[in-house]
């Protein structure tokens, strides 16, 4: 799914509550929305937080006024149903791994005691996204390794890189400071970094 | 003087201009200097850009329909 076609559907279609349009925006965003879900609930409540959010936005829909992006008004419904869960639980955010980094691209040996790299980065022979992705094989071990990261990385990542949203957006989404979000973000991206530098230098996931 | 190790860990930073003004002419000294921190920030870029566009893929038709066929319902 690519940005150009996210942007496709429709709006006026939407906020007259078309079948076509609304399918394709679930399509396009029921999974996102399920990210942003988990990094504030339980896996197993945020499935019903999404279902309940589809509800919400297919009604309010038709009074849409187009002041922030459609994915910025959906993420914003879906995680105040998500904290709304949470307050009425009386429970707060909690992260059970959220500390996690992926491969071992920062491994102690990559740097000398003096701070250097021992030594530097190795080559790679895929050098754009666009050559990487034609690799499905490494297209296939970004997947997987995306699903194993820790539900708060996933959801940090995917609103800056995925859907440019900016950092005080996130941080008022998810309930977190700024702080909290440039380390998560900076720890998803390093581990996705850990994929890729392992592939393009071993030729495995 | 920032060493390799900082240019790594500050690198989302320097990506995001969460970085002073001051601490990012820093950041570019160093990077002019060092090939190898050249070397990681291009990697780096590389490997946010291609992860993003995985993660982007949507949700397969079958499933999407049985949700906005339930939402519609309820509403």
């Amino acid at each position: 799914m690519t940005i150009e076609q996210t942007q496709a559907v429709d709006l006026a279609l939407l906020r007259a509550q078309d079948h076509g349009a609304f399918t394709q925006l679930v399509q396009q965003y029921h999974g996102q929305l399920l990210v942003v879900a988990r990094a504030i609930v339980r896996p197993a409540q945020a499935e019903e937080v999404v279902q309940e959010a589809w509800v919400s936005i297919f009604r309010a829909l038709p009074k849409f006024e187009g002041r922030s992006s459609i994915k910025t008004w959906m993420f914003t419904i879906v995680s105040n149903a998500a904290k709304g869960k949470l307050r009425k639980e009386n429970r707060e955010i909690t992260w059970d791994d959220a500390e996690r980094v992926l491969g071992d691209y920062l491994s102690e040996d990559r740097f000398k005691s003096d701070g250097h790299w021992s030594s530097g980065p190795v080559n790679w022979h895929m050098e754009s996204p666009d050559r990487i992705l034609e690799e499905s094989q490494l297209k296939q071990c970004i997947e997987k390794n995306l699903a194993l990261l820790p539900d708060a990385q996933r959801a940090v990542f995917l609103l800056r890189d995925v859907e440019q949203q900016p950092l005080d957006t996130i941080c008022n989404m998810l309930g977190i400071t700024n702080s909290n979000a440039r380390v998560l973000l900076h720890r998803a991206r390093v581990s996705l970094l850990s994929v890729v530098d392992h592939y393009q230098e071993t030729g495995q996931c | 003087m920032l060493k390799c190790k900082d240019i790594v860990a500050r690198s989302s930073d320097y990506l995001d201009g969460e970085l002073t003004s001051w601490a990012r002419i820093n950041y570019r000294v160093h990077l002019m200097m060092c090939t190898h921190c050249r070397r990681y920030l291009r990697h780096f870029r590389i490997a946010i850009q291609a992860a993003a566009r995985v993660a982007r893929t949507g949700t397969d038709p079958v499933t999407a329909e049985q949700i906005s066929e339930s939402v519609q319902r309820n509403s």
